[in-house]
């Protein structure tokens, strides 16, 4: 093929030649460079090199030209076929076009959600390979800074793999499946608490496995999302439900009991919240009743100055008055 | 997954976790293992899960590569490429300094590291020797970057102090975190170099916490006399300039002079073969933060659950007391699980050097009088000196009174 000159023969040329990669080719490595170069030559267009400023007028050209075609579709398709290097260009590629603003909206957002939202699809099951599960999931994380995408990927039934892809025995899989899915549910807090409110039964169930899970790494993060969801006042229906669940209650204070501070403390986070809500369910009440002594005992052991946060002592003092009031009841 | 590896000894500690040497059970491959407890801090954990990320996008023949990692109880394993040279800094403790074209063949890689990490957007933010590594075939490559690079900033409550400051740009110091770049590697990169052709980086008889104030406020450390070759302090005056702005970045840099004096591997390599003896072999450090394991009972409070029967199956491999038995506290109390206090806090020796300081400190402080105590002082100045010139002295010292000691001390109990 001649070498490609304009964007928009750069643009068709590496479209063509990703559509065509497959490892089953006896010239798979001459395609694999052959994409690799193209996508050098876009980084150039974008970026500029030692001689040459990036010029705006190319750069459009080139959006334009990406988001007319399959370009990106293939690119994501095929990204497993690429090599180490190239798989870096297709992010940085992304990253680009989706902050690419012409006016007041960004093409490459109506691109996604309503021409190709197959892209998404593919984005969304990227830590089901190792190879591009983190390329993947730098591309989505940019994706759902944008509301319409985030709205998209949060109601997609893949969304509910992550749970599984959390747990991943690749440790870089299993952290960037958390961090993407965080960023999921802490983003745009209107369609988080929508999807809260649809699935809490569904997604307590699997956040509490989560929390149960031997993996120290991923007990932690399930429980700092909690944490975090449980503070926001957008997600009020959930957390009413969650607060008078009294299974919940019950993994929370096996968190106070762990053999490790960090999880005791940040069991304590969501803890706090069941012992200062107003109006606690009569189960919930009793099982704290039951628990007033231990509860003491706890605060009594467990030396939260170790943490150097004044308003943690301040939480600690509060919820320790809260339970000094609970009724001290006659064991048999 | 740890009992993928079998660790064999620890090679270095940090701050944040101790270095090992390990093998792979199956393929038998010799790794280095960085193990750090997750449950020391309360932030660390997501720092270190960010910094793996990282990690693990990088790929150079010219850095340290990452391997793989994975969590035991609440340790993090971090597996990396092992390279059997040690640091330039150990090298370089038993060379005392290097010639110039070896310098330059050193920094060369380290440029090469540099120019690397640059392209991927990364400051490296702890060049120094000790984070230069050697492979058994002479190769150089950069070490550290990311997870004790970065950590070695933070101030928390593991780290009771600052990585060590010498090789810190001025901007570093004085705008800290937020106001500088990759033009700091390059400050670094000539306090580094200074640091292979004098065995020291410049003001390092000076407390690092004085140098602080020191580094800002002088003119930078540049290589003046006719000791030094052109190229040599003409390269240190495109790495030590003030203004980050006006320094040379990494790629201007492998084109200089300088560079193109640069020593062969195998010459390097002919020099580690001379100098270093089976010290690297026999070196084993005792790590500062032994691995806990906190593998164990169930939870340390016997709660009181209601018996309705709700959701037991969730809680079923929590091993909890019958009703009745509750609300008392079991023996093994929170505290006394978590905090053992770390055997490593012991003061440990690195070297033969260190152990017979010590042993002399001990003898004076057996002394009946101060004067007699003082009357060692010149032995162990002697002793320093002699060392100085003739690396390995302590330890063949230590070796012999071992040896001649327990050989004794045999014969008498038979």
């Amino acid at each position: 093929m001649a070498n490609p000159k304009t964007p928009q023969e750069l643009v068709r040329a590496l479209t063509e030649q990703s559509s065509k990669l497959s490892s089953s080719l006896d010239n798979y490595k001459r395609y694999q460079d052959e994409c690799g170069r193209y996508l050098k030559q876009i980084k150039v267009v974008i970026y500029g090199d030692d001689e040459n400023e990036p010029q705006p007028e190319l750069v459009a050209a080139l959006s334009r030209e990406i988001l007319n075609s399959d370009c990106l579709y293939y690119l994501v398709y095929k990204l497993k076929h690429l090599d180490f290097d190239s798989r870096k260009d297709v992010v940085a590629l992304f990253l680009t076009l989706l902050r690419r603003q012409v006016g007041s909206s960004v093409p490459a957002v109506g691109y996604l959600v309503n021409t190709k939202p197959e892209i998404l699809v593919l984005l969304l099951k990227g830590p089901e390979n190792d190879e591009v599960a983190l390329a993947c999931g730098q591309i989505l994380r940019e994706c759902i800074k944008y509301e319409d995408v985030n709205k998209y990927i949060i109601d997609h039934p893949f969304l509910w793999n992550y749970f599984r892809y959390m747990q991943s025995p690749v440790f870089e899989i299993a952290t960037d499946s958390y961090t993407t899915f965080h960023d999921i549910l802490t983003t745009h807090k209107k369609i988080v608490s929508d999807f809260l409110a649809n699935n809490y039964d569904r997604f307590t169930t699997n956040i509490n496995t989560l929390i149960q899970c031997d993996n120290y790494v991923t007990k932690r993060q399930s429980v700092r999302l909690l944490a975090e969801l449980v503070l926001q006042r957008q997600n009020q229906y959930f957390l009413n439900k969650y607060f008078d669940d009294t299974n919940n209650l019950k993994l929370v204070m096996l968190l106070l009991s762990d053999k490790l501070k960090n999880l005791r403390i940040e069991g304590f986070h969501i803890f706090k919240f069941f012992v200062a809500k107003p109006k606690k369910s009569q189960k919930i009440q009793d099982i704290l009743i039951r628990n007033r002594g231990n509860f003491l005992a706890f605060f009594e052991s467990f030396d939260f100055s170790s943490f150097n946060d004044r308003n943690l002592i301040e939480e600690r003092d509060y919820i320790i008055g809260e339970i000094e009031k609970l009724p001290a009841i006659e064991r048999k | 997954m740890a009992n993928k590896y079998c660790l064999e000894k620890c090679i270095g500690r940090g701050n944040f976790g101790d270095v090992y040497k390990a093998a792979c059970k199956r393929s038998g491959k010799v790794v280095a293992v960085k193990v750090v407890n997750l449950d020391e801090s309360l932030e660390d954990m997501f720092f270190m899960v960010q910094e793996i990320q990282f990690l693990s996008l990088m790929r150079s023949p010219y850095i340290v590569q990452y391997l793989e990692s994975f969590v035991e109880n609440s340790n993090m394993w971090i597996i990396m490429e092992y390279c059997g040279g040690g640091s330039v800094a150990d090298v370089l403790r038993y060379c005392k300094n290097f010639d110039e074209n070896i310098a330059a063949y050193i920094i060369k890689y380290v440029l090469l590291g540099l120019s690397y990490l640059h392209k991927q957007k990364t400051v490296h933010r702890d060049v120094k020797l000790a984070n230069v590594l050697v492979t058994t075939d002479g190769t150089i490559k950069l070490a550290d970057f990311g997870v004790s690079g970065e950590m070695s900033f933070t101030t928390n409550k593991r780290s009771t102090f600052v990585g060590t400051p010498y090789w810190m740009a001025p901007e570093v110091i004085v705008h800290s975190k937020l106001g500088y770049n990759e033009k700091a590697d390059i400050w670094s990169t000539g306090i580094t170099t200074i640091e292979l052709i004098k065995g020291d980086p410049p003001l390092a008889d000076y407390d690092p916490m004085k140098i602080l104030f020191k580094i800002p406020k002088q003119e930078p450390p540049l290589l003046t006399g006719d000791k030094y070759s052109d190229e040599l302090k003409g390269f240190l005056e495109k790495c030590l300039v003030k203004n980050p702005r006006k320094r040379s970045s990494s790629t201007e840099l492998l084109d200089h002079p300088f560079i193109g004096i640069a020593a062969e591997q195998q010459d390097f390599c002919k020099l580690l073969r001379r100098r270093r003896t089976s010290f690297l072999d026999k070196y084993r450090r005792r790590p500062r933060n032994p691995i806990k394991s906190d593998t164990g009972a169930g939870p340390l409070i016997n709660w009181d659950f209601l018996s309705d029967g709700i959701h037991a199956s969730a809680l079923s491999d929590a091993r909890l007391s019958p009703e009745g038995s509750g609300g008392l506290l079991s023996q093994n109390t929170p505290e006394t699980a978590a905090t053992t206090p770390a055997s490593g806090r012991l003061v440990v020796l690195d070297n033969y050097g260190d152990l017979v300081h010590l042993c002399l400190e001990r003898v004076k402080a057996r002394a009946s009088l101060i004067t007699i105590g003082q009357s060692l002082d010149p032995l162990e100045t002697l002793i320093k000196e002699i060392e100085d010139k003739h690396p390995g002295f302590c330890r063949a010292m230590v070796m012999e009174i071992v040896h001649v000691y327990s050989e004794v001390h045999h014969r008498k109990s038979e």
